[in-house]
């Protein structure tokens, strides 16, 4: 079985102030100034890619489970610490233009990752902001003629039938899935990945990321960014004065209703 | 005295409101952050506190602490909240939580004198916030700046990161008022300086509640000047260049408000977006505009002479700084991370003189790798410099394996601590940078400060003979 896992190491937006969010003469937010991290759902996609593995190989299958990512800089020292978790194989892919907004350019890079290293099973996290990340796992499901799966939230792989399950709505949707799709990982609780200790990691010291040969992506022409505002986070406060409990519960829900004006 | 005949007494004593007894707050009223992992898995082996008052004044405060001491009933004074090292931590039966935060009046911010005078419970973030709205600040800048107040910073000898400008909080207060055991009211006057014996401010600054409760503080402020700052980043290949420079900055009279060295682990931490495998030294000026230039001038100088230093784009060091401090959410975060992750982080503060800082560290990080199990990070980062020396903040990370929350301490946290400890007593360091003694480095008090912990002895002895205040904190155990 050969998993690939597709992930993105992204600006921490939490971090940028209101004042940073402007666009620059290319129109984009400079975001050089704000610390990196793994989204939440591409780190429950890598996670799941160690299960799957550690769920095939029990089962005494031949598992060969790589990371892929695309981007300016090589993010090697999380490539290091997916290497000490169990990743057989790290690989980055350089490019040259900024694949924010462009999810048909990152799927094709990985269309053709994926066809060159044989990918039977494909992870991605759900959304990634910044960039129509959303998109990126069923554009690469039709580039490949694969069955996509969206919104996953549990795996496992027991006497050879991959079992996944999906979140829809209030309900969870059980599926066995055959064993060539791309699975768009969701809200998926309780999946970080493990923390190597500093012995796994020397253990895979000598293990080098993969560099595959830059792309030059063309940007998209047909798609201009006209403006960009910060969601406005402000809020507004009131103070109730009542005399009981009932008293300020009966003013608030009155608000609610919209029968009542706030002080 | 029963739990129940206290807790009875103290509501007659304040009102009923005042004594908190619900189980979920005398559950973590039982430890502090040292112990977070057992508060995390809810397992809560301490002694647990007969009920937290919450007193209003400080004549209560006085009430309360004479109820306690006439009846011999132990104290854990306490604000924010926000300890590290077990200060808080309860190892007695049926202890009494003094909780200050109420008392969060700010009582005078006088612009001409320069100087604010505020209750105990008074939040630093608070403050600071609304002397910065009048174009002033206190200098006081720690990372748990958004969550304690003023009367445990105080108490544990906080520091701040513009400490380097501005000096740790004791260079910041000018006078106090404090409650004894016995209910006496101390008041140490605000003057700018005076030679009318010791200082006697130092007797109750660093205290951690183990011989008398503070109850109102005046400190300094500054004027703030944001419009000046300059900050400055620089890559480089090891930690000795780093002491260096830190070294040069401070021999040769500069005061940048921060001058922080991270090695390689650490930087990896904090500068994802920007290390490459380095350690990284930063530095922030601030004041008026002549100061800060000629700050800054001299740091582009100084650190010119060692070419393995490059510079990176300031407004890196600005947007990381902005973030730094905790706040509420990223600790329920790091909770959420724990539980699910098993990874534990600590943190651990030395500081020693400029010849043996940097021994004090190589050895501590060697031992540390090839000594403690489990280990997924070691590394640290000097802070505060002074002329003759440094801190140092040691960082680690951990993975709790096969152990009951119970043990984790035991296990991992202290035998790391402990090579922490001796590599800073054998080179002459202290083994207490700012984080204070708590309960965590108690054992080693005697050690850390020799011949003159008789004067220590004597403080408890004179100012707690029942030996009611915070136990088993600060002060050797068989003085209680």
């Amino acid at each position: 079985m050969n998993i690939l896992v597709c992930f993105k190491i992204t600006a921490d937006l939490e971090a940028l102030s209101q004042e940073d969010w402007v666009a620059d003469s290319d129109l984009q937010v400079d975001l050089r100034f704000a610390p990196q991290e793994l989204g939440c759902f591409d780190e429950s996609a890598l996670s799941f890619g160690l299960k799957l593995a550690e769920d095939a190989r029990a089962e005494g299958e031949i598992v060969k489970l790589t990371a892929v990512t695309l981007g300016r800089r090589n993010p090697s020292r999380w490539m290091k610490t997916l290497y000490a978790l169990g990743y057989d194989e790290c690989i980055f892919c350089p490019v040259q233009c900024d694949s924010l907004f462009s999810p048909e350019n990152t799927a094709n890079i990985l269309a053709g990752i994926a066809t060159e290293y044989g990918a039977d099973i494909i992870l991605t996290g759900e959304r990634s902001s910044p960039g129509g990340s959303t998109f990126t796992a069923p554009l690469l499901s039709e580039m490949l003629g694969m069955p996509c799966y969206g919104g996953i939230s549990a795996l496992s792989y027991q006497a050879g039938v991959l079992k996944v399950e999906a979140l829809s709505g209030d309900s969870i949707i059980k599926r066995v899935l055959p064993s060539l799709a791309v699975l768009s990982v969701g809200n998926a609780p309780s999946t970080r990945l493990k923390i190597p200790t500093l012995k796994e990691k020397m253990a895979v010291s000598n293990k080098n990321t993969t560099i595959l040969p830059e792309k030059v992506v063309p940007g998209e022409q047909d798609k201009i960014l006209l403006s960009m505002t910060a969601v406005d986070r402000s809020r507004t406060c009131s103070k109730i004065a009542a005399d009981s409990p009932r008293e300020a519960a009966e003013k608030i829900v009155g608000y609610m209703l919209g029968l009542e004006d706030m002080p | 005295m029963e739990r129940n005949q206290i807790v009875e007494s103290l509501k007659q004593l304040l009102t009923p409101e005042q004594v908190i007894t619900d189980q979920h707050a005398l559950n973590e009223a039982s430890i502090d952050r040292y112990k977070k992992y057992q508060s995390i898995h809810k397992t809560f082996v301490m002694p647990i506190p007969s009920c937290i008052v919450k007193p209003h004044s400080t004549e209560e405060v006085s009430k309360v602490l004479m109820f306690l001491n006439e009846n011999k009933i132990n104290c854990i004074p306490r604000t924010g909240g926000s300890a590290t090292e077990g200060g808080l931590e309860n190892r007695a039966e049926n202890s009494v939580v003094v909780d200050g935060s109420e008392m969060n009046k700010i009582i005078k911010i006088d612009t001409y004198n320069m100087q604010a005078t505020v209750q105990c419970g008074v939040p630093l973030q608070y403050l600071d916030d609304l002397l910065r709205e009048q174009g002033y600040t206190t200098g006081h800048s720690p990372q748990s700046k958004p969550i304690a107040q003023m009367g445990g910073l105080v108490a544990t000898r906080s520091i701040g990161q513009f400490s380097t400008l501005y000096g740790g909080i004791e260079d910041m207060v000018v006078g106090l008022e404090a409650v004894f055991p016995d209910g006496t009211i101390t008041r140490i006057k605000n003057v700018p300086r005076r030679a009318a014996g010791p200082d006697i401010r130092h007797v109750i600054i660093g205290n951690e509640g183990a011989l008398c409760y503070i109850t109102e503080v005046t400190v300094k402020i500054f004027p703030y000047l944001p419009e000046n700052n300059r900050y400055y980043g620089y890559t480089l290949d090891n930690m000795k260049t780093g002491f260096e420079i830190l070294r040069e900055v401070m021999v040769r009279g500069y005061k940048p408000s921060i001058a922080r060295l991270y090695d390689v682990e650490d930087a990896a931490m904090h500068f994802s977006h920007f290390e490459e495998g380095k350690c990284v030294i930063i530095f922030m000026a601030e004041g008026p505009a002549g100061i800060t230039k000629a700050t800054g001038d001299a740091i582009e100088e100084i650190v010119t002479q060692y070419p393995e230093c490059e510079a990176v784009d300031p407004k890196l060091i600005e947007k990381w700084f902005l973030n730094l401090n905790w706040t509420a959410e990223m600790l329920l975060e790091e909770r959420k991370e724990i539980l699910e992750t098993g990874n534990m982080g600590f943190t651990t503060e030395v500081s020693g003189d400029w010849s043996s800082i940097y021994n004090i560290y190589k050895n501590s990080v060697e031992r540390i790798r090839k000594e403690i199990p489990d280990l997924t990070m070691i590394g640290g980062h000097s802070s505060h410099s002074y002329i003759n020396g440094t801190n140092m903040y040691f960082v680690y990370y951990y993975n709790v394996v096969d152990c009951d929350p119970v043990d984790e301490i035991t296990k991992y946290h202290e035998p790391l601590n402990k090579i922490i400890i001796e590599e800073t007593l054998k080179h002459g360091g202290s083994i207490v940078h700012h984080h204070g003694v708590g309960k965590v480095r108690q054992p080693f008090i005697r050690e850390e400060h020799g011949s003159a912990y008789y004067i220590l002895e004597k403080l408890k002895k004179t100012f707690d003979p029942n030996g009611i205040m915070n136990v088993d904190t600060v002060f050797a155990t068989d003085d209680k």
